[in-house]
């Protein structure tokens, strides 16, 4: 009987930590904008919108507004309104963001 | 996933052979009664019969599942047809000329776990369905060829992969083969890809199941609702073959292969 393996996507893309640091969060997507720019609405562990800038109401947190990073850019990976994804938000910025990972619902249910 | 694989003693590695009779013996009585028409439970309980006749006790009935929330395995045999990769659980399906069916078991005797697998034509297959087992098979024979002390898991890693994707076919990559012995799932894993001279040092008296999944068209994986059923994600075919393989100072020793 074959072993499952472990998952791969739980980590952390390493040139990045290594660099400048960055929070990584997740979000679903609320509006697709021109020039691969995205409304992202941030979302806690739990599947809860996330407060995270100031000003912000616990119920309704502000969108942030993300690109594509450019390796998702070059593979073409298509985001649309509703998808779970991965962002890396600057800690100096928290209204902008970068996606770098589209999450699968086959991975959100397991 | 972590931790030192157990070094087997030349009397355990025979205890362990005693086990891998037993699943071979069963292997042989499963695939002597495949034919169309035949379901898969039908197989199951001739696999379960075998075993327990023979002193043992079939590994998978009650494996628990990796993901929450799934019943734990149900049969003695995974029964994996056409486009399931493995895991298939034996039922009501009826086998047809032109399938194929991965046929998986393991057996525990006197606390020593074997696990291996074979792929079975049903009657007539197509060439290329023929290819397919055949390279599958070659891969397991290049994998246990390079099963020698001294080398490394991911030269046999590369010897499945280079026989695999120099005939055009797809490694699955979900699932890996594993170190066994008192318990079935035991460190180091063993993929079926990577480069060659990776991973752990191959040392006497470890004793691993080496098992290439191989599929025609793409390598991804979705599972059935039962949790269990791995299929291919394009619905092309894909097969399995297993043994379990000690490692010694005189070369490989396969387990399950009924001597």
């Amino acid at each position: 009987m074959a072993r499952q393996r472990g998952r791969r996507t739980d980590s952390t893309p390493k040139e990045k930590s290594a660099k400048s640091p960055v929070i990584e969060i997740e979000g679903e997507v609320v509006d697709s904008l021109p020039n691969t720019m995205f409304l992202v609405k941030p979302l806690g562990p739990d599947g809860k919108p996330l407060r995270i800038q100031t000003g912000d109401s616990d119920d309704e947190p502000k969108a942030i507004l993300a690109h594509l990073a450019g390796k998702m850019r070059l593979r073409f990976i298509r985001i649309g309104v509703g998808d779970r994804v991965r962002l890396q938000l600057s800690p100096y910025d928290l209204s902008r963001g970068r996606i770098t990972w589209r999450l699968r619902p086959e991975r959100m249910e397991r | 996933m972590s931790g030192k694989a157990e070094l087997k003693t030349p009397e355990q590695l025979e205890a362990m052979r005693a086990s891998g009779r037993v699943l071979a013996g069963a292997l042989d009585a499963v695939e002597a009664a495949v034919a169309p028409g035949v379901r898969t439970s039908e197989l199951d309980a001739i696999a379960q019969e075998y075993i327990r006749d023979h002193g043992g006790i079939p590994s998978f009935l009650g494996v628990p599942a990796a993901a929450a929330g799934v019943e734990p395995f149900p049969g003695a045999i995974c029964a994996s047809v056409n486009d399931v990769i493995v895991h298939g659980i034996p039922g009501g399906e009826v086998l047809t000329v032109g399938d194929i069916i991965g046929i998986d078991c393991g057996v525990i005797l006197d606390g020593w776990h074997s696990d291996s697998a074979r792929t079975l034509a049903v009657a007539d297959v197509s060439p290329e369905t023929f290819r397919l087992l055949q390279v599958t098979q070659a891969a397991l024979g290049a994998a246990i060829a390079a099963a020698l002390a001294g080398r490394h898991i991911g030269d046999i890693s590369a010897a499945v992969q280079t026989t695999v994707e120099e005939d055009g076919f797809t490694i699955v990559r979900r699932f890996v083969g594993h170190g066994i012995g008192r318990t079935m799932h035991e460190p180091p894993q063993v993929p079926n890809f990577g480069p060659a001279g990776s991973g752990p040092v191959l040392a006497p008296g470890m004793t691993l199941a080496v098992e290439p999944m191989v599929n025609v068209g793409a390598a991804d994986v979705q599972f059935d609702d039962d949790g269990w059923t791995a299929r291919t994600i394009d619905g092309s075919l894909s097969a399995h073959f297993e043994h379990t393989v000690a490692i010694s100072d005189d070369g490989p020793l396969v387990l399950t292969d009924g001597s």
